[in-house]
């Protein structure tokens, strides 16, 4: 908790206001560390897949026969598995991300985890959400990276916001739609609420008369309604380049493409997918699992396609992870029992690409499960600090190497 | 060092007369937003006698004290209610009661001694939290923290309850070293790490707090160079006794009631610092030298403070004698930024410039147009400006001067006439206060 | 040119045949969920003068409710409707759907169509073209993208689209709306098998009676998706889903259709819902579920003092440990035999295939209105006490199940501190236990255990559980004066207790007072008072009763509310 030392000194807000210093015409609150590598206006999109993914029929190992022998019934065959290299494939569902992959936009960390991994759904997920294992949980990691680089962050969606989000100096807000953007006017047509409009713009507009503090609240104004403008635009003329699936996680990915394509100045949106809790028929190639990734796979692809076609690609990078995997042996009802060693999924163009680490064994398991090989705070670290900007030992301690996870 | 050198008291003169805008300004610092009447009578009172008023030991409206008591009873706030329902209890006090200047200052204790429901998940620890705030609120600084020491949602909050002999947490003894009293660079790690050792024997117990003896570490200990067994209550003693500790709370106050913007010359920080340690750090000592003073009432502190959320929305039901349900407008506030009994963090809440930002401007629009429209299912017509109005003749005036004292600027004025004429019925005045509520200089305090 | 024009199209809808006043007819073969009104008129009348609706009315909340944004614009609408057409609601209720309505609807994709049969053609025309202007000029508020009214031709029939979820036509008397506009196509001309209609109307008669509005479900359909498949095959061989819900999914499992039927009178309210599945093809390894030919299927509904509510089922121990070979997949059997032997470790002379045995097939259970705390530690907002009390089919199944209960207490009891004391209530001896408060548990934090307290007692032929002592002797006595009844065919049947809701509010009225104060900021006696007026409401609901039955010919679901007054 070392960053409370900051806190009398005169706070530089930065909601996003920020974003458009030049506009004004008056320096606003600039991005602290803008000079350092990494904290150019890089984007972190996470994905929260909530239930714990299975892995294991994620990332495919093909040649493997102890993997048919584990999985009888809910095994995807091997002729089916999407290849990425020799020995390990996707899900027949994930034509996109194999897509991504091949083109060098995805990559794949194999069995990733924490000692003495916790089966319950609260506890796991906490874990993975303040990066740590203490038992006091109050901040987030990426709130607490927000805090280091002042940043703003979105949670889009209607679920309660995440722990991940909090502890940063504002709270993130959560959107469900772009409609939460527009001002609400109270009229009977059209012209009355655009009469309205114009008037609370040009009375926003006037001279604050030497109080720096009711200038800061004029100019907020303008930009709060540049924002707004901007966002009607986009969500007017959007037409995504890809089309975007019209499933839950698509209409999240392409309202936080339209926010970043509105340059607001977030630096993190937090989105999640539910489901995957898949303790029972499960199935195999086809089934309530492969619908999910069908799904997965399909969203993400659309963002990334879309954002690199609008320029953002190099930028914008997306996390995908789970609070844990599951068990390797299929259970009783055509399902998995909680687990772990998931792989992590990274999208998007600064990436390395293709697969990191080594894929836990199927033979030495643990009371069941995948044991990680690789600790997941390495992989936060890589991105606290090629993506945030941040010193990861400010957030997640020391001891966690990072990842060789990003390019350049 | 005269403390009437640099908090001379106001007294009005031609030369700095007592008028509407700086009526509206101690409303507002001392409260949440007032009604047309009590603009009025202050503006009749005088600046002095209005202090008078606001200090005095007046009790909350036997109703609302009653109201709230039986809101508070463990049936209707159990252990596990929810922080929303907490919230709300908080600001049903606040929207009904009739004590601003004692639940302002309770705000500014609660965002002192920032403790969060998040982490201390237990609502009447959380209540009695409070309780111990409101006790103490206007009362003898050194008792509310030796209170705090051992409050059940601080020792949660900070660690208190895994502390023990040969273990002891550190916790406490840094934030209140660091965040309650002295401020950085006034006292050093030792210190930290011995008053530790004063604050251990604690657990919690089937949802009680229960003392250990032998789990307490009676032995010598030294903090800022003096030698003792010392227990909790002596080591805030310790910390009292320094300078450092005084000049601190005084510029939080300053900062809470006086401006976002500048801070206090090293004078007016020496001389209030001074004044409360000879009135034994009694707040309403304190707090009644500073709000008195001509200083306060100065163009470097008029609106130079930014709204807080519960300020801006209970500022306009207050304003327009509404009636609606805290739990619902609790529910908005949070999206604002400001949940009661849920700081971000240990530090409280940043205030200031950070309570506004493109999202939570437009939010706060919304909320006003929410309030104001007789259209949102929450707060249906519970605040109409129209039953408000009642038919007056000329609206912009009224509104202009409840919420902004005529001041603002002409241009914005004539617009917001012209508006009006255009629509003088029905949505048109709803649509009229909304707009009023949108001007950048209602966001300010 | 005009004019000539104007009186071919006039000629044209005179001589347009009008359809069949049979709404359902209309309705085409792809949806697989269709509702019917066949009395509309009726069915409003019905629900507006029921008298729970009518007493709810007078309550301060829900008039609330009537001043809420939506709720008004609805009642604006249905006045300027009056107005346009010169008429009161209810005759142009009668007017435009006096022949009744039906709605059908494909599940995937959500593509639905209203067929709506009035008697007066002109009355329909008027409405509807009231319709379309009310939807233009909502439309024209939203000024970024105004719509316009497209009209399209199918054969005679004109019909009108707005956007992409709004399509409506009119042929003579009937009215056509639908969101999705190929639904609407295919609804105006093709016409729906004969085969599609009659499976339909199948619903109609597998439901007894006439009632006010009736659904049919196309089971089969649903059954097919893969989805659906995978359920199935999950849930067969799952010990849970089949100790709780197994007849029921064998049932729907074995239909092709699902009905459903709502009928509302002054008396009460009933929704039915049945599948055509025969009692005799129920899976044979879920004979647990139904009781053999000539015996009942559950004993009357235990009543006591302060009852909320009362469940009394058929389940047979026995048969399920003689088939559960069938009823768990081989990982739950694995698990069942360990924890069999784990347990029989602790009980020397007793068994828990002994347990199954003796134990009877039927069960009851209550909830009662007692929340005294019942320790310092224990929350003020309690959970109502409740019992279950089980008969037996051995008269060695008392010893059995109160041995296992003792054994079961003292493997407890040195973590959580159990004290056993022995208590005489109305004359049964009564075993009670009670939890430590000095003891702290690592599991439950919260310390849920100091809601209750244990206790179990023989009572007659029945084993009494309860989980706290003063749930015993209104249970007692209400077994003791119980009369002999045949019991009733259903085999499982729960009821809820309206004046029981009334009485437990009168009890703890501080979370619906304070709910009231916070949310409408009502002074504390305006508070108080609502909420004695909702308590005193709930004493007008009567009970509600839920039962599920495997008849000869089907198996029903049904929901039965009675009002106080039919009890006279």
């Amino acid at each position: 908790m070392t960053h409370r030392r900051d806190f009398l000194k005169t706070s530089t807000l930065l909601g996003f206001g920020a974003a458009v210093p030049g506009f004004l015409g008056k320096t606003a609150f600039a991005t602290p560390n803008a000079d350092k590598a990494g904290a150019k206006e890089t984007i972190l999109v996470v994905v929260q897949l909530t239930g714990g993914n299975d892995g294991l029929n994620t990332v495919i190992p093909r040649k493997d026969a102890e993997y048919v022998k584990l999985r009888p019934t809910i095994g995807v065959p091997q002729d089916d598995v999407l290849k990425l290299n020799d020995d390990y494939g996707l899900h027949p569902m994930m034509e996109g991300a194999a897509k991504l992959y091949a083109d060098g936009l995805m990559t794949i960390v194999h069995g990733v985890g924490y000692p003495n991994p916790s089966q319950s759904h609260f506890r796991s997920m906490d874990i993975w959400n303040v990066g740590h294992l203490r038992e006091s949980i109050t901040e987030g990691w990426l709130g607490q990276a927000m805090f280091q680089n002042k940043a703003g962050a979105f949670h889009l969606g209607g679920e309660t916001a995440p722990l991940a989000l909090q502890g940063g100096t504002v709270k993130a807000p959560s959107i469900a739609s772009l409609a939460e953007f527009q001002r609400k006017f109270l009229s009977g047509n059209a012209a009355d609420a655009s009469e309205q409009e114009s008037l609370v713009r040009s009375t926003s507009n006037g001279e604050a008369g030497g109080n720096d503090l009711l200038d800061f609240v004029q100019r907020t104004a303008t930009t709060t309604y540049a924002a707004g403008d901007r966002l009607k635009l986009l969500n007017k003329n959007y037409e995504a380049k890809q089309p975007y699936p019209t499933n839950g996680l698509g209409g999240k990915l392409k309202l936080a493409a339209q926010l970043i394509d509105a340059n607001l100045g977030a630096r993190i949106y937090y989105v999640s997918m539910d489901g995957f809790d898949t303790h029972a028929g499960q199935g195999g190639k086809a089934g309530a699992h492969a619908n999910l990734l069908g799904e997965f796979s399909s969203a993400v692809t659309a963002f990334v396609r879309d954002l690199e076609a609008r320029g953002h690609g190099k930028r914008v990078t997306v996390l995908a992870f789970s609070e844990f995997g599951r068990r390797a042996k299929e259970n009783g009802s055509r399902g998995t029992d909680h687990g772990s060693g998931a792989p992590l999924m990274l999208f998007g163009g600064g990436l390395k690409g293709g697969i990191v680490g080594e894929h836990p064994s199927l033979t030495k398991l643990h009371e069941g499960n995948l044991v990680h090989t690789v600790d997941f705070r390495r992989a936060y670290a890589s991105i606290l600090k090629d993506r945030l900007g941040v010193e990861p030992e400010k957030v997640i301690g020391k001891g966690h190497d990072p990842l060789p996870l990003f390019a350049g | 060092m005269n403390i009437d050198q640099h908090w001379k008291r106001y007294e009005p003169s031609s030369a700095n007369p007592w008028t509407l805008a700086k009526a509206g300004h101690l409303l507002r610092r001392t409260g949440f937003g007032p009604t047309t009447s009590e603009l009025q009578q202050a503006l009749n009172d005088g600046p002095q006698p209005t202090l008078d008023r606001l200090f005095s030991e007046a009790k909350h409206s036997t109703d609302a004290a009653q109201a709230s008591e039986y809101a508070a009873r463990e049936r209707s706030l159990p252990r596990d209610a929810g922080g929303t329902q907490l919230a709300a209890w908080w600001l049903h006090r606040i929207l009904n009661g009739s004590k601003p200047l004692h639940e302002k200052i309770c705000l500014f204790w609660h965002d002192h001694f920032a403790t969060s429901i998040v982490k201390v998940q237990q609502a009447r620890f959380m209540l009695g939290h409070y309780r111990l705030l409101s006790e103490l609120a206007l009362g003898d600084f050194r008792k509310l923290v030796n209170g705090m020491s051992f409050d059940p949602a601080m020792m949660i909050w900070l660690d208190t309850v895994e502390s023990r002999k040969g273990k002891p947490n550190e916790n406490y003894a840094r934030e209140l070293m660091e965040l309650f009293t002295l401020g950085i660079g006034n006292y050093t790690e030792a210190d930290i790490r011995e008053a530790a050792r004063a604050f251990t024997g604690y657990e919690l117990l089937n949802n009680r707090i229960v003392f250990s003896p032998r789990k307490h570490d009676d032995g010598d200990k030294t903090v800022f160079g003096s030698t003792g067994n010392w227990n909790g209550d002596d080591i805030v003693r310790l910390c009292l006794a320094k300078p450092a500790c005084a000049e601190f709370i005084v510029r939080k106050l300053y900062r809470f009631f006086f401006s976002d913007l500048a801070a206090p010359t090293d004078d007016r920080v020496r001389t209030a610092a001074a004044l409360y340690r000879e009135a034994n750090y009694d707040a309403t000592t304190l707090l009644q030298a500073m709000l008195r003073s001509e200083h306060f009432f100065s163009p470097t502190v008029y609106r130079r403070k930014v709204k807080s959320p519960i300020e801006f929305a209970v500022g306009i039901v207050r304003g327009l004698e509404g009636n609606i349900g805290a739990l619902p407008l609790a529910q908005r506030l949070e999206n604002l930024g400001q949940q009661l009994f849920a700081p971000p963090s240990v530090k409280g809440w940043d205030g200031g410039r950070s309570w506004l930002n493109a999202q939570t401007l437009l939010l706060r629009g919304n909320l006003a147009s929410a309030l104001t429209s007789t259209r949102d299912s929450a707060f249906t017509d519970r605040c109409d400006p129209v039953k408000f109005l009642k038919g007056d003749v000329s609206p912009v005036d009224s509104l202009t001067k409840l919420f902004l004292q005529d001041d603002l600027p002409e241009s914005a004025k004539d617009k917001l006439a012209a508006y009006a004429d255009a629509h003088p019925k029905g949505d048109g005045i709803r649509s009229l206060t909304h707009l009023i509520c949108s001007l950048p200089e209602f966001q300010l305090a | 040119m005009l004019r000539i024009r104007l009186i071919m199209f006039a000629l044209l809808i005179a001589t347009t045949p009008s359809p069949a006043s049979d709404p359902l007819s209309a309705i085409p073969d792809e949806a697989d969920l269709v509702i019917v009104l066949e009395k509309p008129t009726r069915f409003v009348e019905a629900g507006r003068s029921f008298p729970a609706i009518v007493s709810a009315l007078e309550l301060p909340a829900v008039k609330e409710l009537f001043r809420l944004p939506n709720v008004k614009q609805f009642f604006d609408l249905i006045a300027l409707y009056e107005s346009e057409l010169q008429t009161d609601w209810k005759t142009l209720l009668n007017d435009v759907a006096g022949n009744g309505i039906a709605i059908g609807s494909k599940t995937d994709g959500g593509a639905a169509v209203i067929v709506i049969d009035g008697t007066k053609p002109k009355v329909s025309e008027a409405f509807l073209n009231s319709v379309l202007k009310l939807v233009a000029r909502e439309a024209a508020k939203d000024a970024d993208k105004p719509e316009e009214l497209r009209r399209v031709k199918h054969g005679d029939i004109d019909s009108v689209h707005f956007g992409k979820e709004f399509h409506a036509a009119r042929n003579g008397a009937r009215l056509y709306f639908a969101n999705n506009e190929e639904a609407l196509h295919k609804t105006l001309l093709n016409t729906p098998k004969k085969t599609r209609t009659d499976a339909r109307l199948e619903a109609r008669k597998l439901l007894s009676g006439s009632p006010d509005a009736w659904l049919w479900f196309d089971l089969a359909a649903a059954k097919d998706t893969q989805a659906g498949r995978d359920f199935y095959s999950a849930t067969k061989r799952d010990a849970i889903q089949n100790l709780v819900v197994g007849g029921t999914i064998d049932a729907l499992g074995r239909a092709d259709f699902l009905a459903a039927g709502l009928t509302i009178a002054p008396k009460g309210l009933d929704v039915t819902i049945r599948v055509p599945s025969k009692r005799s093809e129920l899976r044979p390894e879920l004979a647990m579920h139904v009781p053999p030919a000539g015996t009942p299927g559950s004993l009357p509904l235990l009543e006591p003092a302060g009852v909320l509510a009362s469940m009394s089922l058929y389940l047979d121990a026995k048969t399920f440990y003689i088939e559960r070979d069938k009823l768990m997949n081989d990982n739950q059997k694995a698990d069942f035999d360990q924890g069999v032997k784990d347990i029989s470790k602790f009980l020397p002379g007793s068994s828990i295939r002994k347990l199954f045995e003796q134990m009877g097939p039927y069960h009851r259970l209550v909830m009662l209105d007692r929340v005294a705390p019942l320790y310092k530690a224990s929350p003020e907002q309690p959970i109502p006490g409740f019992a279950y009390i089980g008969t037996m089919r051995d008269p060695a199944y008392a010893k059995t199940a109160t041995g296992i209960l003792r054994a079961a207490a003292l493997i407890g009891t040195p973590s959580s501190g159990l004290t056993m004391t022995e208590q005489t209530i109305e004359s049964v001896n009564v075993v009670v236990y009670r939890f430590s408060e000095a003891k702290q548990l690592q599991d439950d934090l919260e310390g849920l255990r100091f809601q209750f307290s244990p206790c179990f007692a023989i009572v007659g032929d029945n084993l009494v559980v309860g989980s706290r002592p003063d749930v015993l002797a209104p249970v007692i006595i209400a077994l003791r004066t119980e009369k002999k009844s045949e019991g009733d065919p259903a085999v499982w049947r729960a009821k809820a207790y309206g004046n029981g809701v009334a009485g437990l509010i009168g009890k703890i009225p501080e979370p619906l007072v304070t709910n009231l104060m916070l949310t409408r900021n009502l002074s504390l006696k305006a508070a108080e008072a609502e909420t004695k007026q909702i308590a005193a409401w709930f004493e007008t609901l009567g009970a509600v009763e839920f039962r599920l039955d495997h008849r000869e010919r089907d198996y029903e679901m049904k929901l039965q509310w009675t009002l106080p007054e039919a009890a006279k």
